[in-house]
């Protein structure tokens, strides 16, 4: 598979444009053509808090907000350390690719993925995940969640270029710390993002992820 | 847990069985030939070695029912270099090749005591390297309730525990003949061991222990390990132990024959106990979905 000579490519996500409208996961799983169950790209619902009283009124005191995450094409890949076989790999342009030929469906890279990118097939037998529309990119055209956003609340492109449009926060509640794998992602977070973790948020959509 | 993870117990607790097994029965038989059966009797050190063998070569076969494409199993050695996953399977092939040879030799009656000893220690060491390696494959970075000290003190008592109990059993129901002095301390080291899995287990499992790890809010389902599989666990350890300090008076001149069923019942206990331990411990972080 031939790339184009760039460095690292890397997702940006906009957490306070984002309405959780899931046309993202929608156009990756069609654009995959994705088996039931299996999704490549996710948009959690977070979620938490109560009241406040203040004076002698109760306001409302919460958090929710969306995240749309797909593999992050981290730049210390986790899983690729992991898988026994050597199946997943990083392309020179900073992709990770999983070749299905050598798998062998141990799910190894499943468990060590912190961000739940990796999602083993029941119908194939075999792990699978983002490849970041590798094949829409040599064409020059964008990935297809990219392209079906329609709050454009998430972009692409050069990892150092996107830094220094959107800066380089790479955290939000309730990603995991990004210095375990330097997820190759830009997140501008949603300002109910900073209280989450005070206010015990926390996924509540599980049953669709 | 999901269905899909049973092998993984089974594969898990097998090959712990089999090295602990090794290292508490076959091996000092191997070190020093005057510990083994009187004249007359079976060869324990064939036995012992080939049961060994049986348990981990059951162990590798319930793994390949965990695999989702079992024909590329051969590919599992690809990654030595990073995949603690290919060095288990690695350590595994060298320790079941050991025994295969030394089990060889054996049944050849081949008259090399010396250079048995010597493949009878580097099979125990290829053993620990394959159970560390095992331990190593869990304690990702990425996954906070597995990367503890936990994970490798539990699979390692496991491992002894389950083979120094084995020991005891094998001896009391006549299966083995070994020396008194062997019995004696497979006894001990069962119940000293059994104390210190008690006390992993009350002071370090995951969520339930008193200094246990705790999964922090995360893009993984939220895990609900049962606590009755905890309260189990110490339970069938506290019993095992207790019925092993009371044969304790019956061990003089090898464990007397009174003591078969009592040591049979503590040797199922702790395998109960650690069945329970070990599905406990996939429970802490793999989800049915």
């Amino acid at each position: 598979m031939s790339g184009p000579t760039i460095r690292q490519y890397a997702f940006f996500f906009d957490a306070s444009a984002c309405t959780g409208c899931k046309a993202c996961q929608i156009a990756c799983k069609d654009k995959n053509d994705l088996k039931p169950g299996v999704l490549w790209r996710r948009v959690y619902e977070v979620s938490g808090g109560g009241w406040r009283k203040e004076g002698g009124a109760w306001t409302p005191d919460i958090a929710v907000y969306n995240i749309s995450l797909s593999c992050n094409h981290c730049l210390n890949p986790v899983c690729a350390d992991a898988c026994p076989t050597g199946a997943i790999r990083k392309r020179a342009d900073g992709l990770v690719l999983i070749d299905g030929d050598l798998c062998i469906g141990c799910r190894y890279c499943e468990w060590a993925c912190p961000y739940g990118a990796i999602r083993f097939d029941d119908t194939a037998h075999r792990a699978g995940k983002c490849d970041f529309c590798a094949d829409l990119l040599d064409r020059g055209e964008k990935p297809a969640c990219v392209a079906s956003c329609p709050a454009r609340a998430l972009d692409f492109g050069d990892f150092d270029e996107l830094k220094k449009i959107y800066g380089s926060e790479s955290a939000i509640f309730p990603l995991p710390d990004p210095s375990l794998t330097e997820p190759a992602l830009i997140v501008k977070p949603h300002p109910d993002a900073a209280g989450a973790a005070r206010k015990k948020a926390a996924v509540a959509n599980w049953e669709e992820l | 847990m999901a269905a899909r993870e049973w092998p993984l117990v089974v594969f898990s607790l097998l090959g712990q069985l089999a090295v602990g097994g090794y290292l508490c029965l076959a091996l000092p038989l191997f070190l020093s030939p005057r510990l083994a059966a009187p004249e007359g009797g079976r060869d324990a050190r064939l036995v012992l070695t080939l049961a060994a063998a049986g348990l981990l070569a059951a162990a590798l076969l319930a793994a390949f029912f965990h695999l989702g494409a079992p024909l590329n199993a051969p590919n599992a050695l690809n990654n030595l270099r990073t995949s603690w996953l290919s060095r288990e399977i690695f350590f595994l092939t060298m320790t079941l090749a050991l025994w295969a040879l030394l089990a060889s030799m054996r049944m050849l009656k081949l008259k090399a005591d010396a250079l048995q000893a010597g493949l009878a220690v580097a099979a125990g060491a290829a053993g620990i390297l394959f159970l560390v390696s095992m331990a190593r494959i869990y304690m990702l970075s990425t996954v906070r309730v597995w990367n503890a000290l936990f994970t490798p003190v539990s699979f390692f008592i496991t491992a002894l525990l389950l083979g120094a109990a084995a020991g005891t059993m094998a001896a009391a129901t006549g299966l083995l003949r070994l020396a008194p002095v062997h019995v004696r301390f497979l006894l001990l080291a069962a119940v000293l061991l059994a104390a210190a899995a008690l006390a992993a287990t009350a002071l370090a499992t995951p969520r339930f222990g008193l200094f246990g790890s705790v999964s922090p809010p995360g893009l993984k389902p939220p895990a609900d390990p049962s606590l009755l599989l905890f309260v189990g666990r110490l339970i069938f350890l506290f019993a095992g132990a207790a019925l092993l300090v009371l044969q304790s008076g019956r061990v003089s001149d090898g464990l007397s024959t009174a003591a078969c069923f009592p040591v049979l019942a503590a040797f199922l206990l702790f395998f109960a106990a650690e069945f329970l331990g070990r599905f406990l411990f996939y429970s802490f972080y793999l989800v049915k979905k």
